[in-house]
């Protein structure tokens, strides 16, 4: 066989080369500094040049100019690129929250960045992916971090537990992950995209029982990562568990890259699979619909309602997978903006309620709030009635995108479903509304304060409303050459 | 901004800057700034919203729209936020606004020395700019808007001395009823957007005029916004809500609980009319809900004892009304009612406040009377207003009761001999009316005093900040209904000036001349008996025939009087000895069937959670097996089924 | 003769096993290896295919794979050893202080 070397594009890996290298060598400065505040600085650096690398493909594709590396395997198309935002962007958001967060929990480790900047770079991978193999890279790459980071805090049994349980249960769904990939590569031969589809949609093709139990596999796999029912049930734990700057980075960067996989593939190979691959997701979009909202309804504590509002979300995320082929890519982009903004915020007020061991987020400890801290109040109602899909929030504006485009992808019924299940969840969302607004304070509210949090809050009240009023200009800058994959 | 018309869209601007002002720096204000600060800002609106109509009547095409900012514009979906001043949205605006003003001057002095003071002020102005916005807006999403932002501030507001756990509870099942209805309003609008392709009200109402009369698709829309505005405006099944909400402050009923927001239903319809016209079923079902409401709501404000109660179940009648107007497809009807009820509606409250304010706090009627010799003014305004709800001819209420009342006895919307029925059971519900509104004002004003001795101590007309919004209120509900004199004999100005925004063609039969006026006396006939009894019983026998019915259904309500057991001696009056308790036994249903459904809808609900908690173990084991059982199952159905189906 | 189906059958049986491992051991140790027997029977299926297609790229994903098994069980094994150091004990059953 004669060796092919694989063509490289080095500007399409350009913000993930800078996201791998910031790592690399935070975590060598990390070995001569244990100042946390210059390794934090320049994680947050890091982050910046490769937003700025990540604008320039993204004018580029704007123009035209398509770019991908490895012969269609890592794709630098306008989906990707609007992914890569939408990670670095919460990966921002959560080292600005974790900065103080991690001094006052002494938890002041700098290895904790380069972890964070991998993870990401991982989910920049998977956004990326025209590959089967890629799209595993990036899962373990951004997976493994997280893992660990969760058990960041070691005198805790809370959250070596969080870590572990999502250790386990990770392994086991990626060992799905990876056998749903074995399977479709027994039936094709292949394992990128385009290749499997050529596969798939060739003269006596007879393996479509194999490529569809590949097909269910990998949905179980990805469906785990962004939690749906029945493999949600990490969730809630984890996120209880684990230190709150990690919640918020996972409820958002995981979720997004989870589902830019899980959209890229669902638009792509899952139409030319059996019925049933696509038909699965409908049943699991329901469940996860109704059990992520009503289970929601009963919690007392702020962090394990917002984890299983982050269920439900998925649930309203994974409609838009459905309609993945029309709109569904691009109102699922604009949901997670919005998203990742709204619950990135809500985890950072989290943090400044909180005593220094992630105690005291029940619901009587918002009582008052209004009138000891108004504008972490005040903050929170934005964050809250967002989540709940209040008009002229982004949360609505995101909603209305993903109904519509399910609407017009023909899945009227489950659309319902999600709009009941949206005004159940209003009465969860404005709880805590209520206590902070109309209840006499049960406590002494902590006087927590801490700069750069309150610059991640500022960030995501800002963006919230901005986007909520105006949600026109970034949903026009995700209307042109949706993949490069789409002509195949 | 050439057009002076668009400087109303300034109004819920100002709005929402006097709320923000209070809200953020209202605790750094000295007492009357607050209010001073909100009702400047909605005094603003109204100067704004007065200039927009003067300038508008002069115009053959009584219409501007203003595009605020395209919202969302892409591919097949292209929406866009903007105002529309039209007749139909600015006499919304203006009353809004100005009854809006009336009640902020007002709250000045009832509100005067609450803790919450700037607070309430914020909520107040945040209200009224989130109703403009919902009668300003050129399209459904943006009305969602305004509708989401009047039932969240409701909500805050009904809470607002939350101190009290009745008034949380209140809040709560306040704002769950009003989901349900956001429910229809949500899949309407996504079923309007699927069938039009546009959320724009104007562009839908024209495209709706041209689909087939009585579509599937088009009922299917008229029926959900029915849904949407049962809720909003509390009509059956979904009125549970409303006289709960009294337990917010007064002046708050008065505005959001009686004049403005509760109307939104009305005018949903309104302007979506001709979904409603081209729909006949859908049509009739507004107008069946809204007689059915009218007089269940009336029946139990018969037995009523507390002084807001009552005026809250007539409110829900007279929305039921309103619903009747819109669903006959006479929606300049529905408008006219709103205009002169939102007088005469806010003046009954206000004066309510002002007892319950004179009398540090108390609400039951038994505890009140003869309060007119000590309180002139909201005696004398109280007794106008009593007047104008009744039908008392030549005030208010009159002209527009009676355009409902012919309407709905003229309409073609309606097949069959319906309409004649649904006349019916108004002339009947304004008996009652009549005969409800004057046993409140006898039982408060007139008559021997029955108050507690440390509360006649304290007993004292309320400040001039307080009863001459009183006296302006008055004033209109007394020369409001004007504006919209019966059209077959007297010059009609409302009528042409609404119907160039209402463009829905329904039929109306031209009777004689002579048929209309004996419609007319018989409305008055009607105001005569139940006033007539009324004084009767209450005045001239200080409630002693009441002792002697003991059957039927003012022995029932006797007994309800007498006993003072509330809504559970009425329940075992249901149940035990049904033939006895008809208004009771219609309260109870009302109180005890419909609550205990709710109340059994959240606890199933809280259990459904509950047990998908106890799925949560704990157990890394458990969530695996959990994962694998999901997969399994997918696979077994991938093998039973087969891969193509 | 060996086909194709019997080494992916083979794999089914590992893959089997690895799960009843999985679910049914109580020590964190024996959990962590039932998935990397899980891991290893995908090998097996992937290196069959590979051999029976006569394709490079499978075997390129099953050296991928192994690398990730390592990968995993490194931060596995530290996660566990957090965990025993807290609790005391190896097994999985302290762990579910969160619930609900």
């Amino acid at each position: 066989m004669p060796l092919v070397l694989p063509d490289i594009d080095w500007l399409t890996l350009a913000p993930l080369l800078v996201l791998l290298s910031t790592a690399s060598l935070a975590a060598l400065y990390a070995l001569y500094n244990r100042s946390s505040k210059a390794v934090a600085l320049l994680a947050l650096l890091g982050l910046a040049v490769a937003a700025i690398f990540n604008l320039q493909l993204f004018v580029a594709s704007r123009a035209g100019e398509l770019r991908s590396s490895f012969g269609l395997r890592y794709l630098a198309d306008q989906g990707a690129l609007a992914f890569n935002f939408v990670i670095l962007l919460g990966a921002a958001l959560a080292i600005l929250i974790s900065y103080d967060y991690l001094k006052r929990a002494e938890l002041e480790q700098p290895e904790y960045y380069p972890l964070m900047l991998l993870s990401a770079s991982g989910a920049m991978v998977m956004a990326a992916a025209g590959d089967l193999i890629i799209l595993l890279l990036g899962l373990e790459i951004m997976s493994l971090a997280v893992y660990v980071l969760s058990a960041w805090r070691q005198q805790a049994r809370e959250s070596a537990e969080a870590g572990m349980k999502y250790f386990l249960l990770g392994a086991f769904a990626s060992a799905f992950l990876i056998y749903g990939i074995a399977l479709i590569y027994g039936a094709t031969g292949f394992f990128s995209y385009p290749q499997i589809v050529a596969g798939l949609l060739a003269e006596g093709f007879e393996q479509i029982f194999l490529a569809t139990l590949g097909g269910i596999m990998i949905l179980a796999g990805l469906g785990f990562k962004v939690a749906l029912v029945p493999f949600h049930q990490w969730a809630p734990d984890v996120y209880t568990g684990a230190p709150t700057p990690v919640t918020a980075f996972m409820s958002v960067v995981v979720k997004t890259a989870a589902f830019a996989a899980l959209l890229r593939i669902f638009a792509f190979i899952y139409p030319e699979l059996g019925v049933l691959a696509v038909q699965s997701l409908v049943v699991l979009i329901a469940l996860t619909l109704i059990v992520g909202n009503f289970t929601a309804l009963v919690q007392r504590g702020i962090k394990r309602m917002l984890a299983y509002s982050a269920v439900a979300h998925a649930g309203y995320l994974a409609l838009a997978v459905l309609a993945a082929g029309n709109l569904g890519m691009r109102a699922a982009i604009w949901y997670l903006t919005a998203y990742t903004l709204m619950n990135a915020g809500a985890f950072a007020v989290l943090t400044l309620l909180s005593d220094r061991n992630d105690h005291g987020d029940d619901l009587e400890r918002f009582a008052g709030l209004a009138r000891s801290r108004p504008y972490l109040a005040a903050a929170m109602t934005v964050f809250l009635l967002s989540l709940a899909g209040i008009p002229l929030l982004a949360g609505f504006v995101g909603k209305i995108l993903v109904f519509s485009a399910a609407i017009e992808a023909g899945y009227v019924s489950l659309t319902v479903i999600a709009i009941i299940t949206s005004v159940v969840a209003m009465v969860y969302y404005l709880r805590p509304v209520m206590y902070m607004y109309f209840r006499e304070p049960e406590y002494e509210p902590l006087q927590t304060n801490s700069r750069s949090t309150h610059i991640a809050i500022g960030i995501a009240v800002f963006g919230t409303v901005l986007l909520g009023i105006f949600p026109g200009w970034w949903y026009s800058l995700l209307d042109l050459g949706q993949s490069l994959l789409a002509g195949l | 901004m050439n057009d002076i018309v668009t400087w109303a869209a300034l109004a819920p601007v100002l709005a929402l800057l006097g709320s923000l002002i209070n809200g953020l720096f209202g605790r750094r204000l000295k007492e009357p700034l607050p209010g001073i600060i909100g009702s400047v800002a909605v005094g603003a609106g109204f100067v704004l919203s007065f200039i927009a109509f003067i300038a508008l009547l002069g115009r053959t095409e009584p219409s501007v729209s203003l595009v605020l900012w395209p919202y969302l514009n892409a591919g097949s979906f292209s929406l866009e936020l903007g105002f529309v001043i039209d007749s139909l949205s600015v006499i919304m605006m203006m009353i809004v606004t100005g009854v809006g003003l009336l009640i902020h001057i007002y709250s000045i002095g009832y509100m005067h020395g609450d803790s919450g003071f700037s607070r309430y002020f914020a909520g107040l102005n945040l209200f009224i700019a989130a109703m403009l916005i919902l009668v300003m807006a050129d399209s459904f999403l943006l009305m969602f808007v305004g509708w989401e932002g009047v039932g969240v501030v409701s909500y805050l507001l009904i809470g607002f001395w939350y101190r009290e756990r009745l008034n949380a509870d209140a809040a709560r099942k306040a704002f769950i009823v009003n989901r349900i209805g956001d429910v229809g309003f949500l899949l309407a609008m996504f079923l309007i957007f699927k069938t039009f392709g546009t959320l724009n009200i104007a562009e839908v109402n024209e495209a709706a005029l041209s689909l087939v009369f009585g579509s599937a698709a088009l009922s299917l829309i008229a029926l959900l916004l029915l849904l949407a505005a049962t809720g909003k405006s509390a009509q059956l099944p979904l009125q549970v809500w409303l006289p709960d909400a009294m337990a917010g402050p007064t002046p708050v009923s008065a505005l959001i609980h009686a004049a403005t927001m509760v109307t939104a239903g009305v005018y949903l319809i309104a302007r979506a009319a001709p979904l409603f016209a081209q729909s006949p079923a859908a049509a009739a079902t507004v107008a069946w809900v809204g007689a059915l409401t009218a007089i269940i709501a009336a029946f139990v404000a018969l037995s009523q004892k507390d002084i807001k109660k009552i005026l809250a179940y007539s409110t829900i009648s007279q929305l039921g009304y309103m619903f009747v107007a819109v669903g006959v497809g006479a929606y300049w009807v529905g408008i006219f009612h709103f205009f002169t009820n939102a007088f005469f509606k806010a003046l009954l409250f206000l004066t309510a406040g002002s007892v319950i304010h004179a009398l540090g706090g108390e609400q039951n009627i038994d505890k009140m009377g003869g309060l007119g010799k000590s309180m002139k003014i909201t005696g004398g305004t109280a007794l106008i207003a009593a007047l104008a709800i009744s039908g008392a001819p030549f005030l208010s209420g009159f002209f527009s009761k009676d355009a409902i009342l012919s309407a709905s006895f003229n309409s073609e919307l309606i097949a069959g001999y319906g309409n004649y029925v649904i006349y019916a059971i108004l002339l009947l519900t304004a008996v009652m009316t009549a005969f409800y509104m004057f046993r409140w004002y006898y039982r408060v004003f007139a008559g021997s005093e029955r108050l507690d001795k440390e509360t006649k101590v304290r007993l004292h007309e309320s400040p001039s900040i307080m009863t001459v919004p009183l006296l302006i209120l008055a004033f209109f509900s007394v020369v409001a209904g004007y504006i919209g004199l019966p059209e077959f004999a007297f010059p009609n100005w409302l009528a042409p000036w609404l119907e160039q925004s209402i463009e829905a063609p329904v039929n109306f039969v031209h009777r004689a001349v002579l048929t209309e006026w004996l419609l007319i006396g018989l409305s008055v006939l009607a105001v005569a008996v139940g006033l007539g009894l009324a004084y009767w019983v209450y005045h001239l026998k200080n409630a002693a025939p009441l002792a002697r019915f003991n059957q039927g259904f003012l022995g029932a309500l006797n007994r309800f009087s007498q006993s003072g057991a509330g809504f559970d001696g009425l329940y075992r009056n249901v149940f035990i000895n049904p033939g006895e308790g008809t208004a009771g036994g219609l309260a109870a249903v009302d109180k005890e069937v419909i609550d205990r459904g709710i109340r059994a809808g959240f606890v199933s609900v809280g259990l459904l959670g509950r047990l998908l908690g106890l799925w949560q173990s704990g157990y890394v084991r458990i969530y695996a097996l959990a994962m694998l059982a999901g997969i399994a199952i997918l696979v077994i159905l991938l093998a039973v089924t087969g891969v193509m189906a | 003769m060996l086909t194709l189906n019997h080494f992916l059958a083979l794999g089914a049986i590992l893959f089997a096993i690895g799960l009843y491992g999985l679910l049914s051991r109580r020590n964190l140790v024996a959990i962590l290896m039932s998935v990397e027997i899980l891991l290893n029977a995908i090998l097996v299926n992937v290196v069959a295919i590979a051999r029976f297609n006569d394709q490079a790229q499978g075997d390129v994903f099953a050296l991928f794979i192994i690398a990730i098994a390592a990968a995993e069980v490194a931060v596995g094994l530290a996660l566990f050893l957090n965990v025993f150091r807290l609790n005391g004990v190896a097994t999985v059953d302290p762990l579910r202080r969160m619930k609900e």
